[in-house]
C-alpha cells in the first residue's frame, strides 16, 4: 500500500515536471526571447528532456535490462543525427535564394 | 550439455537476454521504428523552414496557441491517468485499470476534438495542404502531415485502449497487454512533446 502511494507520488511529480517545462516553452516562445534558430536549439533541448521523463518513468524505460535499452535507443539516435546530415544544404538553399 | 555462451554474465544468460516478453519487444520496435518516420518528418519540416526565406509565423497566442497549451495538457494528463492504470493492472486492481483507462480515453478524445477543431478554423481560414495564405506552401503542408500522422496515430490509440479496457475488465486481458497499450500511449504523448514547440511555438507570430 505504501509503495502503491510512493510511486503514484513520483508519477504526478513527473506530470507536474512535463506540465512545467511546457509552460517554460511556452513563455520563451511567446514573449521572443531568442533568435529562431536559437529558439529551436532551446525547445528541442527541453523537449528531449520531456521525451527522457516520459521515457524513463512512464514507458518504465529505466527498469529494464541494460541489454534491451542499448538494443533499442542508440541505432534510433544515431539514425536521427544522421538525418540532420541534411541541414548544410538547407542553409545552402537558402543563400542561393533558390525559392 | 548445452555450453554456456561467452561473455553470458552481461546479459545474465539463458534464451530471453533482453527479459522482456515477445509481444513488448514487438511494441518497442514498432515504436522506435515509428519514431524514425515522426523524426524523419520533423527534420525534414526544419530543413524546409531553414532553406525557405518566406517560411510564416502565423498562430496567435489566442485562440491557436491557447488551444495547443490545452491540447497539450489533455495528452500529459492522459499518460498520469495511464501509468495510473499499469500500476494498478500490476497490483490485480482490475476495476481501477479500467477507469484509468477510461480517463485516458476521455483525454485523448477531447485531444481529438480541440485538433479537429483547430483543423477547421484553419481550413475556413483558406490553408491547405497545397498552399496557405500566409507564405511558404511547404508550411501548411509539414502542418497536416505532421498534425495528421499524430492523430491518425491518437485515434487508433483510442481504439486501442477501448479494446484493452474490455478485456481487462472481462478479465481477457493480462496485465502485460496493458502495460504495452501503455507504451503506444505514452509514446503518442512523447512524439506531441516534438510536435507541439516545432509546429506551433516556432510559428508563434510576431
Amino acid at each position: 500500500m505504501n509503495s502503491e502511494h510512493s510511486s503514484s507520488r513520483t508519477y504526478a511529480w513527473i506530470w507536474i515536471y512535463l506540465v512545467g517545462l511546457t509552460g517554460i516553452e511556452l513563455v520563451l516562445a511567446y514573449r521572443h526571447v531568442f533568435t529562431p534558430g536559437l529558439m529551436m536549439v532551446a525547445l528541442m533541448a527541453l523537449s528531449v528532456a520531456k521525451a527522457g521523463m516520459i521515457m524513463n518513468w512512464f514507458m518504465h524505460l529505466g527498469t529494464e535490462r541494460l541489454t534491451f535499452v542499448l538494443t533499442l535507443l542508440p541505432p534510433l539516435i544515431l539514425v536521427l543525427a544522421l538525418l540532420f546530415g541534411f541541414f548544410p544544404d538547407a542553409y545552402r538553399l537558402a543563400q542561393l535564394g533558390a525559392h | 550439455m548445452i555450453a554456456t555462451p561467452p561473455a553470458a554474465h552481461l546479459w545474465n544468460g539463458g534464451s530471453s537476454p533482453y527479459g522482456v516478453g515477445h509481444k513488448k519487444l514487438g511494441m518497442w520496435l514498432f515504436l522506435v521504428s515509428d519514431s524514425i518516420t515522426f523524426g524523419a518528418l520533423l527534420i525534414s519540416c526544419m530543413y524546409a523552414r531553414v532553406s525557405s526565406p518566406n517560411w510564416p509565423t502565423p498562430f496567435p497566442a489566442w485562440p491557436s496557441i491557447a488551444f495547443a497549451s490545452l491540447m497539450t495538457l489533455c495528452l500529459l494528463t492522459s499518460s498520469l491517468t495511464m501509468v495510473f492504470a499499469v500500476d494498478a493492472s500490476k497490483r490485480g486492481d482490475r476495476r481501477a485499470a479500467v477507469r484509468n483507462i477510461l480517463w485516458t480515453v476521455l483525454g485523448g478524445a477531447a485531444f481529438m476534438v480541440l485538433h479537429a477543431n483547430e483543423w477547421l478554423r484553419l481550413i475556413a481560414e483558406g490553408v491547405r495542404p497545397w498552399s496557405n495564405p500566409w507564405g511558404a506552401p511547404l508550411f501548411s503542408a509539414a502542418f497536416f502531415t505532421l498534425t495528421g500522422l499524430h492523430m491518425v496515430h491518437v485515434f487508433t490509440g483510442l481504439i486501442y485502449l477501448l479494446i484493452v479496457a474490455t478485456g481487462t475488465r472481462s478479465g481477457k486481458r493480462t496485465h502485460e497487454d496493458v502495460e504495452i497499450c501503455g507504451l503506444y500511449w505514452h509514446f503518442v504523448d512523447l512524439v506531441w512533446m516534438f510536435i507541439f514547440p516545432l509546429i506551433y511555438l516556432m510559428s508563434v507570430s510576431q
